[in-house]
């Protein structure tokens, strides 16, 4: 039974965030880990896209985003937020990009700022599990296929067109042969009711 | 030592004088009508900043209202059902707003006490737990004796809780006045309430207390106080050194450890958005029962 | 009884003393040289395990038997110790991209090849032509040969940092990703024939 923590206001996080942290053991102990999640975090804001261990990747991730939805809410004046970014990014310059590139891409995002896909092995029996962590909008090309099934491709538009054709076509004969029994029937039907009359 | 002050006749006129005023402060520091303000000065253009909702401010009143942060124990429809019944007890009795420093008067039914009820005054040294189970522990020193009493919130025995002065102190938490000297945490049973001007916002004690010479009941010097003056003074040089050892700066920065211990804005403004009305009724209602009782004169008990 | 006995010898020693005292000490050459002690066989201690061992004795040892379910388990394999059996791979599918095979939710190891290497590409060229001093305060355009930057005033690229890549633009790597997600879209409606993908 804790109470929530009232002093600060923080921003949902559009991730999914796990409810226990992840302990990154180190020689320094708590220390260290934040030390070695600051220089992935520095690395994912410089490159822009990284590959690295999952569980590594999972962490960072979630400070990432912890970073840039402060930097969004408090905006650049704010001492607080200043040191914090300070902190984090280790190159200074790229305390720059957080709030001049970063805030403005990601001010009227309805969607989580970061990507994470899991990576190939990277050879056969080796089981450690690999990441590729990008920022939204980066200028390099897309991990992911672009839509396979685009309508819009010509070949699509006209076999879409064809299959339309042959369709309509197939429900044309399908109602001409309705109406040709339908004949046949009512002649049958009429023929059945003038024999008892005769 | 103890601070037993009898209130003379001239200082109840002086204070009698607030409730014929009419503006005492029964409301809190919540405003009337919630606006979402959006400073125009302080925007940058080309910049959209959050705009601040100022119904987030119930945090601070209410913080019983937000649920547990560990999503282990989360379970969004009892509390739903837990904030309907919060709600509910409220419309029964007066739960005011108080925080960690204010000095309150609890009454309860004891079925062993002579008139059936039992009334105890301290100072809240902390609030503790969320939903039904949120509680508060008030602290005095009678006959010398330290007394700690832990009230839940919601209990239905409490029959009424007065607040006799409000104020916030330095820190979040005064477990210390438990070894520090007991003139800071004597209080007269019979206390007075003080009652604040309406709208005047809640004061902040400054007040540095005193600790007893140690052994203490906690590590004092590693825990970063602000409302103890003198507690270098008992320290010998190996706490200092490991003080220093101890410290964890980069806690204030992990940004993820302060996630986990709050509930983010969005939503917190979806349960005000729930509970805020009926708040506000039960307050503005309360005055108007407060202000007609001021004003009527008392009716003779004899029929 | 005892003190006479005392008594007794007492008086024969001082008779003895008296008559080496009057008639001369006996010649050292009778001396005894050597005593020869019998040597008392030892009372050995019980031959103690403890002794041999040391506190080897606590060391780590089976304290309960392994039930034969235990055994099986870990002889023939199963879900808790780690199957032994083969089981079929059911989650391996084709990458509709390039036809090569991947696991189900994770990148296909041909596509992320192509993509890392153009990536680290035109990493490196950021790294050579915008230096690490300045504060970086735009975004980066990639453009490849023979390509132009979309139409805006030129006053707008002012600041941008572009990166000219001196190759071809790859097959796969689409220029309508060129368009910023804080641009707003373009409202023309026309598609220029050679704009195609």
């Amino acid at each position: 039974m804790n109470q929530a923590d009232v002093s600060k206001l923080v921003s949902k996080l559009r991730i999914k965030v796990p409810p226990k942290h992840r302990k990154l053991s180190s020689p320094q102990g708590p220390e260290g880990r934040l030390n070695k999640l600051r220089k992935t975090v520095t690395g994912l804001i410089k490159y822009e896209r990284i590959e690295l261990n999952y569980r590594r990747a999972d962490e960072a991730r979630q400070y990432a985003e912890r970073l840039i939805s402060e930097a969004i809410s408090h905006g650049d004046c704010h001492k607080p937020t200043m040191e914090i970014a300070d902190y984090w990014l280790l190159e200074k310059q790229l305390v720059h990009k957080l709030f001049k590139v970063l805030v403005p891409r990601y001010e009227n995002c309805n969607t989580a700022f970061t990507k994470m896909y899991k990576a190939p092995q990277a050879y056969y029996g080796r089981h450690i599990d690999k990441a590729v962590l990008e920022l939204r909008g980066n200028p390099y090309p897309t991990l992911t296929n672009k839509q396979s099934n685009n309508r819009l491709l010509l070949q699509n538009v006209l076999l879409d067109a064809a299959k339309y054709d042959y369709r309509q076509a197939k429900y044309a004969e399908m109602a001409e042969k309705l109406g040709k029994t339908e004949e046949v029937k009512s002649g049958q039907s009429n023929e059945d009711r003038n024999k008892p009359s005769n | 030592m103890s601070l037993v002050i009898r209130k003379s006749t001239v200082e109840i006129l002086c204070a009698a004088k607030w409730i014929f005023r009419r503006d005492c402060r029964l409301l809190s520091t919540l405003p009337e009508k919630t606006e979402i303000v959006v400073d125009e000065k302080e925007r940058i253009p080309g910049r959209k900043t959050r705009s601040y909702n100022p119904i987030l401010e119930n945090r601070h009143v209410y913080p019983e209202f937000l649920p547990d942060p560990n999503p282990n124990w989360r379970n969004s429809l009892r509390e739903k059902m837990e904030r309907a019944d919060m709600l509910k007890r409220r419309s029964q009795i007066d739960i005011p707003e108080f925080y960690v420093g204010s000095i309150l008067a609890v009454t309860i039914s004891d079925p062993h006490a002579q008139g059936k009820t039992n009334r105890f005054v301290g100072i809240c040294i902390e609030r503790k737990g969320c939903g039904l189970r949120a509680e508060f522990t008030l602290r005095n020193v009678v006959d010398h004796q330290g007394i700690e009493v832990r009230y839940e919130l919601y209990d239905p025995t409490i029959q009424s809780i007065q607040v006799l002065r409000l104020e916030k102190r330095l820190d979040d938490k005064l477990l210390y006045l438990r070894d520090a000297l007991p003139e800071y945490c004597t209080f007269p049973l019979d206390m007075d309430p003080e009652i604040l001007p309406e709208g005047t916002p809640v004061p902040i004690n400054p007040v540095q207390v005193k600790l007893k010479p140690r052994p203490w009941l906690e590590r004092w010097e590693r825990q970063e106080l602000k409302g103890v003056s003198n507690i270098e003074e008992h320290l010998k040089e190996k706490d200092r050194v490991r003080r220093e050892l101890r410290k964890t700066p980069w806690e204030k920065y992990d940004l993820m450890k302060n996630y986990r211990k709050t509930i983010p804005a969005e939503e917190q403004s979806e349960i005000w958005n729930e509970v805020y009305n009926q708040l506000q009724q039960m307050r503005v209602s309360r005055k108007k029962m407060s202000r007609k009782r001021t004003v009527t004169t008392p009716k003779t008990q004899l029929a | 009884m005892i003190p006479r006995l005392s008594y007794l010898i007492n008086v024969l020693r001082n008779f003895e003393r008296n008559i080496f005292q009057s008639f001369g000490y006996p010649p050292r050459e009778l001396a005894l040289a050597y005593i020869h002690q019998k040597e008392l066989p030892q009372q050995q201690t019980k031959f103690n395990l403890k002794d041999l061992i040391g506190d080897g004795i606590l060391l780590a040892v089976p304290k309960f038997r392994r039930t034969i379910e235990k055994r099986w388990k870990r002889k023939y394999g199963s879900p808790e110790y780690g199957l032994k059996i083969l089981l079929p791979k059911t989650n391996i599918a084709v990458c509709n991209e390039c036809g090569h095979h991947h696991e189900r939710g994770r990148l296909c190891g041909n596509c992320y090849k192509r993509t890392e290497i153009e990536t680290k590409e035109i990493q490196a060229k950021i790294e050579e032509k915008l230096g690490n001093n300045k504060p970086i305060e735009n975004d980066v355009i990639v453009l490849y040969d023979g390509e132009n930057l979309p139409d805006e005033p030129k006053e707008f690229w002012q600041g941008k940092r572009i990166i000219e890549m001196k190759k071809e633009r790859p097959q796969w790597f689409s220029k309508n990703l060129l368009q910023k997600t804080t641009q707003q879209p373009s409202e023309s409606k026309d598609v220029k024939p050679t704009d195609l993908a």
